[in-house]
């Protein structure tokens, strides 16, 4: 049975039914059946109409329809609502009220005196009649006023509040006399008021409550009829929905018509009903029901008002629609070659075409390469290897119901290109008639008529939207208008998108070289090995992009241990991958080499073949042979900074500078007979506090802020300088042999970072390293 | 680091394309003059003067750009031969041992001679 209802009743209703209000359902039915027990007690055993009675009768209608109203009234009630997309709420509520005002006019077409003997009850049947149809028509009756409420407040107005307050007024004002009438009636004014009051109220009585009526009834249809304005949701219905509600409309309006004049019909059923369950009642009903009957006959207006311009309103409506979802389009595709497609798709639905295709100038739109990539691919485009790029080429980037050949042969054998070069907006031929040369478009389509939009890139033309239509005429001086912005919404999407992928392939290029970057890190040492005699310092500060700087140590086969400086040649991911190359090959070579002329050899010889032409690597390579004795050789490197002690005339200590400059070519420069020929290699015997430096060119090319360069000349002094201000510290370790303090292993890369002026943040533009190496 | 300047004159005497090349020449410019060579290769001309009068610098990737070519050019007879070069620029060109590989003079009309030999 519930489910039998909760299909008649709307969705909103029944949502209800879930959330629970069943208790106040079943407090609602309880009440409705305690009325039935104390009527029927009533009736057998006291039938006087008494004053307490009396108040029973009305408490307990109220609180049936209380519970009712509570029931009933949806959770969002007071939220703004807005028609769903289908208007199916408005008709199921509609299709609701028509069951049950027609059970309110069934009920009053019955013949009174086969119920109703007298005015009172006199038989138990009446009273169940009573009892049962009572109930429901007080229920029908609060539906209908939550009806028209909910939905003058869903579509409300500018004047909608101020007709409320005057409509409230005026019922409020009606059932005040109402009352009083009522009151006087009682005689129980004498009872509440003394004699003086009761003059104002001599005015109430039967014959003024007419002209009172009338003139508040003429007030509140006036303002139902005004609140009732907003019909913009009537004209986006259809056709055949219209014709329904026009339907339904004129079927409630009716029924409350009827309803209306049987409340006005003192011997008409109900009122009898109504007299003998809620007293008084009577003219609320027949407020209600006039109030529905004006609000409907509003709707019936509004409808067939609306009626002409249904298809064009629909039309309107529809491309306004696809206006608002391009720019969805416009922030959603993932790539040219998607909005490609869905311009073409909704370019269809815009402008009532058949055909359509998108046609570019890649050299004006400069399309990536990978947007190429894609767009030929998803398009079973048959291009030609060489051909995008070349300037005057079209290309066909998106198309619809028609294929390449055919798009080629219209091109080919039309003057299509011609009459569309120089439009700026979009054009509209027709029909073919005028334009002859523009018939074979019919012969091979069947379509009698073009559209032509022009696409435009940062005011660059750059290609064009062709639509072809299989009717003659097919669109209107605003479908053209339509068109135009609709073309400049390609245009913003397009630059959109162009915008969005060079954005991300420049975040994706900084996450690379990040990586990279971390990567050439790790290549590096961690920290220098003990070498008996000697202190060593060494450090790389990389360039902003990746580059080719390198150390590390060895031990060779002869037990040995060397140090290797080198600098890969260009920048750049590739450098990179040469110095992981060059670490792999060095630690394999470095056990098998003899000593270090062989392991730079070594090298060479994995290389020469591998590198490519314009990649070569320039070493400095140094090897201990005792704690006072070295062996040198430079392949292609900077020169390499012996610093001599020398004693000066006054005494204080100073250096002195000697470049060293063995010869040698740089590794993949030359075949390995021609490099093992020209290598040298270098003996040095090192005194007490004289120091050797390797160094890479960052360090000599380097550029300051106003773009000049250290130069060799500098880097010395820079080398020498050091060691005069930090001499002390090497005596130092002379003493702590053992220890190695990490702060003191920092003080030339401090020294030079301060002399330099590299500050955070300064671009350095290769990496630059150094290899300071003393003799305690 | 800023683009630094750097462009090429080119000047044709009988067989011998003399490329002038002046400014910057790095990482951002090498491929402008690889350009310049590999079109006079296209057109079978193997015979060039580089001259390096108004070079102010040269990176890696300049010198890369010879390397790149000397070996075709060679194989056809021909030679890049490097003329006038700044003291700066020839320290380079030394300490990679590239005096070794090409022949660097001091004047256009000495170079040009030896070509004919």
């Amino acid at each position: 049975m519930i489910k039998l209802i909760s299909k008649l009743l709307p969705q909103s209703i029944t949502d209800n039914l879930k959330i629970n209000k069943l208790p106040v359902l079943f407090a609602a039915l309880l009440i409705v059946l305690i009325r039935l027990f104390s009527d029927t007690f009533y009736f057998l055993f006291n039938n006087d109409h008494n004053l307490t009675y009396l108040i029973w009768q009305i408490l307990s209608s109220c609180l049936i329809i209380l519970f009712a109203f509570v029931y009933f009234i949806p959770n969002n009630y007071l939220d703004e609502n807005e028609l769903s997309e289908n208007n199916n709420e408005y008709f199921e509520n509609i299709y609701m009220l028509i069951f049950l005002n027609l059970f309110i006019v069934l009920i009053s077409i019955f013949n009174t005196n086969f119920i109703f003997k007298t005015s009172k009850i006199q038989n138990f049947v009446t009273l169940l009649f009573v009892d049962f149809t009572s109930p429901i028509i007080l229920i029908s009756i609060l539906l209908n006023t939550i009806f028209i409420w909910k939905w003058l407040n869903t579509f409300k107005h500018s004047k909608t509040n101020q007709l409320f307050i005057v409509l409230l007024f005026s019922v409020i004002y009606l059932f005040i006399s109402y009352f009083i009438i009522f009151i006087k009636n009682l005689g129980l004014f004498d009872k509440l008021f003394n004699n003086k009051l009761l003059s104002i109220f001599d005015y109430y009585n039967y014959i003024s409550i007419n002209y009172l009526e009338t003139f508040f009834y003429i007030v509140i249809g006036v303002t139902v009829y005004l609140l009732n304005e907003r019909n913009n949701w009537i004209q986006k219905l259809n056709k055949v929905k219209k014709y329904k509600l026009l339907f339904y409309c004129f079927i409630i309006s009716t029924l409350n018509l009827i309803i209306f004049n049987q409340t006005k019909d003192p011997n008409g059923i109900l009122i009898l009903i109504l007299y003998n369950y809620f007293p008084f009642s009577i003219k609320l009903i027949s407020l209600i029901s006039f109030i529905s009957f004006i609000y409907f006959f509003k709707i019936i207006i509004n409808t067939l008002i609306s009626l002409p311009n249904t298809d064009y309103l629909i039309q309107l409506n529809n491309r306004l629609e696809k206006l608002v979802e391009i720019n969805k389009i416009i922030l959603n595709s993932k790539n040219l070659e998607e909005l490609f497609s869905k311009i073409n798709e909704f370019s269809l639905s815009v402008s009532n075409g058949y055909i359509s295709w998108i046609e570019i100038n890649n050299n004006t739109l400069n399309l990536s390469f990978d947007d190429i990539n894609s767009i030929k691919k998803n398009n079973d485009l048959n291009f030609e290897n060489n051909d995008f790029g070349n300037n005057d080429l079209i290309n066909y980037v998106a198309k619809f119901n028609i294929n390449y050949e055919q798009i080629t042969y219209i091109k080919n054998n039309s003057n299509l290109d011609d009459t569309i070069k120089l439009i700026s907006e979009p054009i509209l031929i027709h029909n073919f008639k005028k334009y002859q040369e523009l018939k074979i478009i019919q012969n091979i389509t069947n379509c009698k008529a073009l559209t032509a939009i022009p696409l435009f890139h940062k005011q660059l033309r750059f290609g064009n939207l062709i639509i072809l239509h299989l009717n003659e005429y097919p669109l209107i001086k605003e479908d053209i208008k339509i068109l135009s912005s609709f073309a400049d919404n390609i245009s913003i999407a397009i630059e959109q998108n162009i915008l969005l992928q060079k954005s991300i392939e420049t975040e994706r290029y900084k996450n690379e070289l990040a990586l990279a970057q971390k990567m050439q890190k790790k290549l590096l040492p961690q920290f220098n090995p003990d070498i008996n005699g000697y202190v060593i310092e060494s450090f790389s500060l990389p360039a902003q992009e990746v580059g080719g700087d390198f150390y590390d140590f060895y031990s060779l086969k002869n037990k040995n241990k060397c140090v290797i400086l080198c600098d890969v040649s260009g920048k750049g991911i590739t450098a990179a991958f040469v110095t992981a190359q060059l670490k792999g090959i060095a630690i394999a070579s470095a056990p098998i080499s003899n000593d270090i002329k062989e392991f730079i050899i070594n090298i060479n010889n994995s290389f020469y073949s591998s590198l490519d032409k314009k990649t070569f690597i320039t070493i400095t390579a140094i090897e201990f042979l005792d704690s006072n004795t070295i062996n040198i050789i430079r392949a292609g490197h900077t020169p390499l900074v012996l610093l001599r002690n020398k004693i000066s005339s006054t005494q204080t200590e100073n250096f002195e500078i000697e470049e060293l400059i063995p010869k040698g070519f740089g590794i993949g420069i030359v075949n390995n007979e021609k490099f093992d020929d020209y290598l040298e290699i270098n003996q040095i015997k090192l005194y007490s506090n004289e120091s050797i430096v390797l160094y890479t060119d960052g360090l000599n090319e380097f550029r300051d802020l106003n773009n000049n360069e250290f130069g060799f000349q500098n880097t010395n002094n820079l080398l020498k300088n050091y060691k005069i201000y930090f001499n002390s510290d090497v005596e130092k370790i002379k003493d702590e042999e053992n220890q190695l303090d990490i702060t003191l292993k920092q003080n030339f890369k401090n020294y030079l970072i301060e002399t330099m002026n590299i500050n955070e943040g300064f671009e350095l533009f290769d990496d630059l390293s150094v290899v300071y190496i003393t003799k305690v | 680091m800023k683009q630094n300047i750097f462009n090429t004159t080119l000047i044709e005497k009988n067989d011998i394309s003399i490329i002038y090349i002046n400014g910057f020449l790095d990482a951002h410019s090498a491929p402008n003059l690889e350009n310049e060579i590999q079109i006079l290769l296209n057109q079978n001309k193997f015979k060039l003067i580089i001259d390096f009068s108004n070079l102010e610098y040269i990176s890696s990737a300049g010198l890369g750009v010879f390397m790149t070519f000397i070996e075709l050019i060679r194989e056809n007879k021909g030679d890049m031969k490097f003329v006038n070069m700044k003291a700066k620029v020839r320290t380079v060109f030394d300490l990679l041992g590239f005096h070794i590989l090409f022949e660097i003079y001091d004047n256009l009309e000495t170079t040009i001679e030896n070509f004919k030999k």
